[in-house]
C-alpha cells in the first residue's frame, strides 16, 4: 500500500480529478477516489486499479480502453455494483452504488442468454426476478424491443440457434427490458467478426440516440471506442489505472456508417492510439 | 436495422425438410435392410448346419422359445422381477445421487473429504461384491436392487456434481446484477442449468440398473431374467437363452425411451 501512494504521489493528477470535498453530481455518474486491490496471499496483494475519479455525464457514451490487465472490467464492474472497491466509492444520480443496482442493465462479453429459455422468455427474465412491471406490459416492451434491434422474427427460438450477432443483439434488448438509466457493456462485441461488430455499433449509436441512454462501453478495440464514444478513458496496465481522457472532437451531432471513412474519424483515431503510444506499453 | 440483414445471418440449419425426410427413410430402410440380411444369414447357418444348434439355434426354434415364455406366461414372473429390481435400483441410485452430488456441490469440505471414497467406490468393481451382498440378503430382491443402484449412482453422481458446479459465471453475475435473491438464483439459474447436465444421464443410469440387477441375477437368485439365463443355459435350452437376451434388450430399450420422454417432458414443463 505505501509503495502505491509513493508511486501515486508522482505521477500526475488525471485531467477529469476531483477534489474530494465537492459534493457527488446531481446526475450522472461520480467515480469517487475508486481503486481495487486484489488479496493474492497473506502478505501477497495485486493492485487491479489505482485510485482514480471522474464524472460520466447523464446520456453520454464513456468507454473504458486499453490493454488486459488494466482494470477497465474491473472498473466497469465496480460502477454497476457487483464488485466493491477497495477505497472510494461511486454515485448515481447523487446516491452511493451499494451493490447491484437496479439503475444499471449489464451487457457481458459472452450473451449468457439461458440456453433452456427461448429468446423472448430470456427478454423476460430481468421481469421475472425484478418484478419492476405486470407481465403483460414486459411482453409488449419485449415485442417492441425485439422488433426494434431487428429480432422479432427470432423470439420464439432457442438462443443457440441464433448467431452470435443474433445473440447479442437479444442480449442488449435484454438489458433494455427494465429501462435502466445506464448500460453497462463489457467487451459485448469483441467475439464478433469485424463486419457484424460494425453493423452493432451501428445500431447502438442509433438505439443510444433515441433511447437516451448513458453507455459505459469497455473494449479494447480503439476503433469502435472511437466511432461510439463521447469520451474515452485511456487505461494502463501494471498496475491498472486511468491514464487520460480523451474527447471527441469535431464528430457530426448523429453518427453513421459513413463517419468511418471520413477524415475526422482518422484523425480521432490517430489521437487515441497516441495516447496509447505515449504509455509505452 | 434492415430485414435483409436479419436474414443473412439467419440462414443456418436450412437442409430443405424432404430431402431431410429422404434422408432419415433412406437410413431406416438401410437399418430394416441389415437386419433382414442377419436374419437370413442366421437362417440358413442353421438350416445347412454350419454352426451347432447349441450354439446358435434357428431364428423359428428362438421365436418359439420367445412366444412360450412370453405369451405362455412362463417368463412373465422373471420379468416382473427384474423389471421391479431395474426400476428400483434406479430410483435409489438416482436419488441418493442428486442428493449427494448437490450437498458436494454446495459444501466444498464436505467435496474434498468425501471425494476419495467416492472415487474409491467409483472405481471399484460393483459387480464383485454381489456374492457377499447375497450371502448377507439371502437370494430375494435386495442385493440386486442394491448391485443396480449402485451401477446407477455414479454417471447421476458426477453429472450433478458438475451441473451444479461449473454454472457460468457471468451467468452469475447476469442474475446478481438483476439483484436476484438466492432462491431465485437457484430457481432461475442453478437448477435448470444443472438439469442440462442431470437429464441425459439418467438415460445412461437406466440402463446401467438393468446391466446392475441381470448381473446380480446371474450370481444368485430365485427369479429374474439373470437367473433364467443361468438356469437356460445350465439345461442346454439354447433357444430360451436368446428368447431372454431379446427380451432384456426390449426391456432395456423401453425403459430408455420411457425415462427419456418423462425427463424431457418435466424439463420442459418446469423451465419452459
Amino acid at each position: 500500500m505505501q509503495l502505491v501512494r509513493a508511486a501515486e504521489s508522482k505521477r500526475r493528477e488525471v485531467p477529469t480529478a476531483r477534489s474530494e470535498d465537492a459534493a457527488p453530481s446531481a446526475t450522472g455518474i461520480d467515480v469517487r477516489d475508486v481503486s481495487k486491490i486484489f488479496a493474492l496471499g497473506a502478505s501477497e496483494q495485486t493492485v487491479a486499479l489505482k485510485p482514480l475519479s471522474l464524472t460520466i455525464r447523464k446520456g453520454e457514451f464513456f468507454s473504458f480502453i486499453g490493454p488486459s490487465g488494466c482494470g477497465k472490467t474491473t472498473l466497469l464492474r465496480i460502477i454497476a455494483g457487483l464488485t466493491t472497491p477497495t477505497t472510494g466509492g461511486v454515485f448515481i444520480n447523487g446516491t452511493q452504488v451499494t451493490g447491484p443496482d437496479s439503475r444499471i442493465g449489464m451487457v457481458f462479453q459472452k450473451s449468457t442468454l439461458l440456453p433452456w429459455r427461448t429468446v423472448l422468455q430470456n427478454l423476460l427474465l430481468p421481469v421475472e426476478v425484478t418484478k419492476s412491471c405486470s407481465m403483460q406490459e414486459a411482453r409488449s416492451r419485449a415485442d417492441r424491443l425485439l422488433e426494434m434491434m431487428g429480432i422479432a422474427a427470432f423470439k420464439n427460438r432457442s438462443p443457440d440457434e441464433l448467431s452470435g450477432g443474433m445473440q447479442q443483439r437479444a442480449a442488449i434488448a435484454r438489458a433494455l427490458i427494465t429501462d435502466p438509466e445506464i448500460l453497462a457493456m463489457d467487451e459485448p462485441f469483441s467475439a464478433l467478426d469485424e463486419f457484424t461488430r460494425e453493423r452493432l455499433n451501428d445500431e447502438l449509436m442509433g438505439l443510444q440516440k433515441s433511447a437516451q441512454k448513458t453507455i459505459i462501453f469497455v473494449t479494447h478495440n480503439i476503433s469502435e471506442a472511437v466511432f461510439l464514444s463521447d469520451r474515452i478513458g485511456v487505461m494502463a496496465p501494471r498496475p491498472g489505472r486511468l491514464d487520460s481522457i480523451i474527447e471527441a472532437q469535431g464528430f457530426p451531432a448523429v453518427r453513421d456508417a459513413s463517419l468511418r471513412k471520413k477524415q475526422e474519424f482518422f484523425r480521432e483515431v490517430a489521437r487515441a492510439r497516441d495516447a496509447f503510444d505515449r504509455l509505452h506499453l | 436495422m434492415s430485414s435483409q440483414a436479419v436474414r443473412s445471418e439467419s440462414e443456418i440449419g436450412s437442409v430443405p425438410s424432404i430431402l431431410e425426410g429422404g434422408r432419415k427413410f433412406g437410413a431406416a430402410l438401410l437399418a430394416l435392410g441389415i437386419a433382414l440380411l442377419l436374419l437370413a444369414i442366421w437362417q440358413l447357418s442353421s438350416q445347412y448346419r454350419l454352426v451347432s444348434a447349441l450354439i446358435l439355434p434357428s431364428p423359428a426354434l428362438v421365436a418359439g422359445a420367445l412366444y412360450e415364455g412370453v405369451v405362455g406366461g412362463r417368463f412373465l414372473n422373471d420379468i416382473l422381477v427384474t423389471f421391479n429390481e431395474t426400476v428400483l435400483g434406479f430410483l435409489f441410485g438416482t436419488v441418493v445421487a442428486i442428493t449427494l452430488g448437490a450437498t458436494f456441490a454446495y459444501s466444498g469440505l464436505l467435496r474434498r473429504a468425501g471425494y476419495p471414497y467416492v472415487i474409491a467406490v467409483q472405481t471399484f468393481p460393483k459387480i464383485a461384491i454381489a456374492p457377499l451382498l447375497i450371502a448377507w440378503f439371502g437370494y430375494g430382491i435386495g442385493p440386486k436392487v442394491i448391485i443396480s443402484a449402485l451401477l446407477a449412482f455414479f454417471p447421476v453422481f458426477t453429472a450433478t456434481l458438475a451441473g451444479f458446479t461449473e454454472v457460468n459465471s457471468d451467468m452469475i453475475d447476469l442474475l446478481r446484477s438483476m439483484k436476484a435473491t438466492r432462491l431465485q438464483e437457484l430457481r432461475k439459474l442453478r437448477l435448470p442449468f444443472a438439469m442440462a447436465f442431470i437429464v441425459p444421464s439418467l438415460d445412461v443410469a437406466i440402463v446401467l440398473a438393468l446391466l446392475g440387477a441381470i448381473a446380480a441375477e446371474l450370481v444368485g437368485g430365485a427369479a429374474g431374467l439373470g437367473q433364467v439365463i443361468q438356469q437356460k443355459s445350465f439345461t442346454g435350452d439354447i433357444a430360451a437363452v436368446y428368447a431372454v437376451l431379446a427380451l432384456t434388450a426390449a426391456i432395456g430399450i423401453s425403459l430408455r425411451s420411457i425415462v427419456r420422454t418423462v425427463t424431457r417432458a418435466l424439463q420442459s414443463m418446469a423451465w419452459g
